[in-house]
């Protein structure tokens, strides 16, 4: 199949449907919550909203975000062919309603209409020495993406010092700052070190893990677990209006940093997670 | 469950309280940033008989047009309502607005606003769009103008205004009452918008617990 209609295909996917991980996570939470309380209604209507979208194949939330684009490719691959061919994807992508214009030139303030402008979609490159292509597809909403936030440690007001008991305050600060704001259940993405551009690359890469998916270092693992646990003891529950599902889960990871630095970034996303995946292999097409 | 539909008179709004939740059905009008820009600074007549007793609704939608030139919503839940905060207050009095729909929560101005015209904060379920736009059947036919050129592509222009739509619901929506005593408050064990209170003690013995 053509390139152009295979990202087309994946951009629908992501924008009309979630992954089953995420959809069982939701289902979850829903059972989680108390009859007749607000957040069970919320999360009922949740759920209903991602059924109706999936059936009726349009976007389950009218912020299809921003486009982010991820790469795997192998050598004598064309970065301007897939890049070309994205664009023309998202354009269709547009005109069909499977995704909201969200490209707005900050300087005079108008929308480009087609989803295409400097750096949009957003594209993250990577030659690997696999025979096969991966293209990886976030929409990213916006509502979620301004509770995202970066710290740098120590961080007196917390009094959290240099180390994992500090990166997990500065956690818990963050899902408390969001509130129900970044439309709560959320899912968090942490990268602990870098500059400050690697923390939050590292930090919202995070998102392609499956739900429930654990670090392979069993000290992150384990920090992930505990982390999910408290964060939904807040009780911040879903949109905010109290509840025992604030969170459905937390990713971390970590990369080295410069000696007088220490940047973690918390990246949020919304219960509407989208993100979907396609390998090209031997021209065949797989989706997940 | 109560059931609003609009207009809506002020005392049904008052009757209201916190954590109520409301069946919407009637027509409310959508309009982010630009709109409430443009409602105060050119205090347009206009579209007085639409808002009046109506609900703005904080929406960004997709939006498509079908052959006939009529549209039709595809996707149209709640956007962040904080960005209208400098506006909100003004519009609703201005216009006798009965509510604002939208997620988030907003500030005191608006609280305060709220409570001195009226109104009332419905909290929608941010990312149901596609529930907003199912129970959405169309929108006033021969209502829309030209495509969008100022607030994005979801707001339809209504007449010569880009940017302002106008959401038929012919069905019911479900939208949070987010109220305390007539306008918004923020204190414990009221919801507010998307700021549920969390006991500062508790977030403290969270960061501070010895697990890691």
């Amino acid at each position: 199949m053509e390139l152009k209609q295979s990202v087309l295909e994946l951009i629908r996917r992501a924008a009309v449907d979630l992954s089953p991980d995420v959809e069982k996570a939701l289902v979850d939470a829903f059972n989680r919550e108390q009859e007749g309380a607000p957040a069970k209604n919320v999360m009922k209507t949740i759920l209903e909203n991602v059924v109706m979208a999936r059936k009726q194949n349009s976007p389950m939330c009218q912020d299809t975000g921003t486009l982010i684009f991820y790469i795997d490719y192998p050598q004598g691959e064309s970065e301007k062919n897939f890049r070309e061919a994205i664009e023309k994807a998202a354009i269709e992508a547009t005109a069909l309603q499977y995704l909201r214009p969200n490209a707005v030139d900050p300087i005079s303030g108008k929308n480009s209409g087609n989803n295409i402008g400097i750096n949009h979609p957003f594209i993250h490159f990577h030659q690997w020495e696999k025979p096969e292509t991966r293209i990886r597809v976030m929409l990213k909403g916006g509502g979620s993406e301004n509770v995202g936030t970066q710290y740098k440690l120590p961080y007196p007001p917390l009094k959290a010092g240099r180390d994992l008991k500090g990166v997990r305050k500065l956690v818990i600060d963050a899902v408390v700052q969001a509130q129900g704001q970044g439309c709560a259940p959320g899912i968090i993405g942490v990268g602990i070190g870098g500059d400050r551009v690697a923390s939050y690359m590292l930090s919202k890469e995070q998102f392609f893990r499956k739900i429930g998916q654990r670090h392979p270092d069993k000290v992150l693992a384990d920090l992930e677990i505990d982390l999910c646990e408290s964060l939904n003891k807040l009780g911040i529950g879903p949109m905010g209006f109290g509840g025992k599902t604030t969170v459905l889960d937390v990713f971390l990871e970590a990369q080295h940093r410069h000696p007088a630095s220490f940047f973690v970034a918390i990246s949020y996303t919304c219960w509407a997670f989208r993100r979907k995946s396609m390998t090209i292999k031997n021209g065949e097409v797989t989706y997940d | 469950m109560i059931k609003l539909k609009t207009p809506i008179s002020e005392q049904d709004i008052r009757n209201l309280k916190v954590g109520d939740e409301v069946l919407l059905s009637g027509t409310v009008v959508t309009g982010r940033d630009m709109v409430h820009k443009y409602l105060i600074d050119e205090k347009p007549d206009f579209i007085r008989e639409d808002l009046k007793g109506s609900m703005i609704y904080h929406c960004g939608p997709v939006v498509k047009q079908d052959k006939d030139g009529s549209w039709s919503f595809v996707s149209a839940g709640p956007t962040t309502s904080s960005r209208e905060e400098p506006y909100q207050a003004d519009v609703v009095c201005e216009y006798q607005i009965r509510g604002v729909i939208g997620k988030g929560g907003m500030g005191q101005k608006t609280a305060d606003g709220l409570k001195k015209c009226g109104a009332a904060y419905f909290h929608a379920v941010g990312g149901g769009g596609h529930f907003g736009a199912g129970f959405a059947q169309g929108i006033g036919a021969g209502l829309m103008g030209e495509q969008p050129k100022l607030d994005g592509p979801g707001q339809q222009a209504r007449g010569d205004i880009p940017g302002i739509g106008i959401l038929v619901l012919v069905q019911n929506f479900i939208a949070q009452l987010d109220h305390c005593d007539g306008g918004l408050v923020k204190r414990r064990g009221c919801v507010f918008g998307g700021t549920h209170g969390v006991n500062p003690r508790l977030i403290e013995k969270l960061q501070f617990a010895e697990s890691c």
